[in-house]
């Protein structure tokens, strides 16, 4: 009787540290195989403008797919590639900083961009973004 | 003849005023500043970086604002991002930290002469919700086409309201060292 309590105790911890492990160690999400929400730089834009609690609620730490026109290719301080998608005026945009560093896109060509909502700032921010769609969408 | 001469200095004067207020940008700009952040306990050590940082500086007036968004920090384990997010600063409820602020004696800086400016800021820190009145040091460098603000500080996370249950309170710092590196440039518009 002793002998099984000690066998099943040491089968659960065993578990217990293997799960522990696992989640220790977990890789980060990404946004393959995750469908997202799909939507437009324009509408994701104006969904932060109108009412920036709704869109958070709606968007944040969300997968999210959107069809845009580069309107700029730049570097961050980690030399992170970003790309910008036109907004509804000059001032705003849907920034992706994507998760390759070897992107060839041009400026001007339409593009739908997949990733994790991170907020927004002046812009709309994605991270860890891949480009799901070249070209024009039809 | 000599009013004629006066006359034409100044106005040789006026558009020279006028050419230099272009050549210099007034605001400073990016939206892809970068502030890490780092604990130290004996236990362990646990970074973060955020590449998406909006900064803007003003030159006629000194002001500074920062944006902040909190799912943009970046951990090295996912389990540790998760937690930050969720249990720490609750990024849904508080999806941004902000600062505004006004450089002290920002008349000392010249943006036209390029060189590295030891400055005192002071201004509103909003973390998590919470408000506070604080004095941070830092520093300009002025550069030709950009300006780095740079700056460390300690920040509590008790004085923000973020509540660390005793289970994980060996392994977070009670001063969590912040460092903020902004790189702006200077904007188009007027």
């Amino acid at each position: 009787m002793k002998k099984r309590i000690l066998q099943l105790a040491s089968i659960v911890s065993l578990v217990a540290l293997a799960i522990g492990f696992y989640l220790w160690n977990k890789p980060p999400e990404t946004v393959e195989g995750n469908e997202g929400i799909n939507t437009t730089a324009a509408s994701i834009i104006s969904a932060f403008e109108q009412d920036e609690q709704v869109a958070t609620k709606k968007y944040l730490s969300q997968v999210v797919s959107v069809q845009g026109t580069v309107a700029e290719i730049s570097y961050d301080q980690d030399s992170s590639v970003v790309l910008l998608l036109y907004g509804t005026d000059p001032l705003n945009g849907v920034q992706c900083t994507m998760k390759d560093k070897n992107i060839a896109v041009k400026i001007g060509s339409p593009i739908t961009i997949k990733g994790f909502c991170s907020g927004y700032t002046t812009v709309v921010l994605l991270t860890d973004c891949i480009i799901e769609k070249e070209g024009n969408n039809s | 003849m000599i009013g004629l001469l006066m006359k034409t200095f100044s106005s040789i004067l006026f558009i020279l005023f006028l050419f230099s207020a272009q050549l210099h940008a007034h605001k400073w700009m990016t939206r892809m500043g970068k502030i890490s952040f780092y604990s130290s306990t004996p236990v362990e050590n646990i970074e973060a970086v955020n590449n998406q940082i909006s900064a803007l500086l003003e030159t006629q007036t000194g002001d500074v604002a920062f944006v902040v968004p909190i799912r943009g920090f970046k951990f090295e384990k996912a389990l540790m991002q998760e937690h930050f997010n969720e249990n720490y600063m609750e990024s849904e409820q508080f999806p941004k930290a902000t600062f505004k602020g006004t450089i002290v004696e920002y008349e000392k800086v010249d943006f036209t002469k390029y060189g590295k400016y030891i400055v005192t800021v002071k201004g509103q820190l909003t973390i998590h919700g919470v408000t506070k009145f604080v004095t941070i040091t830092g520093a300009l460098q002025v550069e030709k086409n950009s300006t780095t603000i740079a700056s460390k500080f300690l920040v509590k996370p008790a004085d923000y309201n973020i509540k660390i249950p005793s289970i994980a309170a060996s392994k977070i710092a009670e001063k969590i060292e912040v460092t903020v590196d902004c790189k702006l440039n200077p904007t188009r518009d007027k």
